[in-house]
């Protein structure tokens, strides 16, 4: 069951330690990054650690050690005409039968977002996702649901792609 | 406001008839009588018709879903009012009971298609307010399509 998403992100995950990266350069957290990716080994080959470490937007710790990453790739998503921060998430395994996961995104999702109003100039549009249909999730079978990530469509390869748009952003006209 | 959606409401219709015929909206060769089928909802302003909301339901393929093919008309008397903002939340709530009433219809949301000439700097605005309509990409000629998935609503 979904948490209240009513409430702010750190409040809906007591216990845990929900911290920001965007493009803070914390040399603190991309070690710990860097280990949690070692550690669980969920990075794909050709993936370095260091580069991914650059993508940090969140992390959530738990007791000290780090028990979950949010990185994105910033880019245009020619379908819907706008520059989007894509997400991918990663729990420690001993986790993922929470609901951290969604907590670390709502939480990247509203750092991003104040993030953007912030730099207006960076025309970050929202958040873009593209979720493996074969995780059909009860989430991932919501058109769109509470974490505002609607689908728009889908990849040659089956994937949803998915939007959660910044509310106060506006785009250009083309 | 009021709600017409596949209740054959024959004052409404006639209504709308009317202002179809009066407005001269209609593409030629649309029959108002049958287009009078498509109604979600109207709105009134002093008891003459001056707005309203349509749909076809139609699948949507890059999507692999049926959607609601938003329409909508408004006396050029009152465009510059909100009235189509008006009709957004008793639209989408009509055409969302009807779904949840008829599951096997497996109806998930509402699709509109918007030319940015008529819609101006609204057109600008990701997610719109009332209807939430969100951007889901563009039409080879340039029409923004917005959707709007109802909540209940689970893909196959």
């Amino acid at each position: 069951m979904d948490p209240n998403l009513f409430l702010p992100p750190e409040q809906l995950a007591p216990g845990f330690d929900l911290r920001p990266a965007w493009r803070l350069g914390d040399e603190a957290i991309e070690r710990d990054a860097i280990d949690f990716w070692t550690r669980t080994g969920i990075l794909p080959a050709g993936v370095t650690p260091q580069e991914r470490a650059r993508e940090l937007v969140a992390v959530v710790y738990k007791e000290g050690s780090m028990i979950g990453v949010l990185t994105a790739q910033v880019g245009r998503l020619a379908q819907v005409r706008a520059r989007l921060a894509f997400v991918r998430g990663a729990v420690d395994p001993e986790y993922r039968r929470g609901h951290i996961g969604l907590v670390m995104y709502l939480y990247a999702r509203d750092l991003l977002e104040r993030w953007s109003a912030a730099h207006p100039e960076e025309r970050l549009a929202g958040v873009g996702a593209f979720v493996e249909s074969n995780e059909l999730s009860e989430r991932a079978k919501s058109g769109n649901g509470p974490t505002r990530l609607g689908l728009i469509g889908f990849t040659p390869d089956g994937r949803q792609i998915r939007v959660c748009w910044f509310r106060d952003f506006r785009l250009d006209l083309s | 406001m009021r709600v017409a959606w596949r209740r054959d409401d024959p004052e409404i219709e006639a209504d709308a008839i009317a202002f179809w015929n009066r407005i001269g909206v209609l593409p030629e060769g649309v029959d108002p009588a049958k287009r009078a089928k498509e109604l979600i909802a109207a709105a009134y302003k002093d008891g003459q018709l001056i707005a309203v909301a349509t749909a076809i339901i139609e699948h949507v393929d890059f999507l692999g879903v049926r959607m609601a093919v938003l329409r909508g008309a408004t006396d050029p008397a009152h465009r510059r009012g909100h009235v189509q903002l008006a009709l957004a939340r008793p639209s989408h709530d009509a055409l969302r009971d009807w779904a949840l009433a008829f599951p096997e219809e497996k109806l998930a949301g509402a699709i509109a298609f918007v030319a940015p000439g008529e819609w101006g700097d609204f057109t600008r605005m990701p997610v719109w307010p009332e209807s939430e309509l969100e951007v889901a990409g563009y039409t080879p000629d340039n029409q923004q399509i917005r959707i709007r998935w109802f909540d209940h609503f689970r893909l196959d």
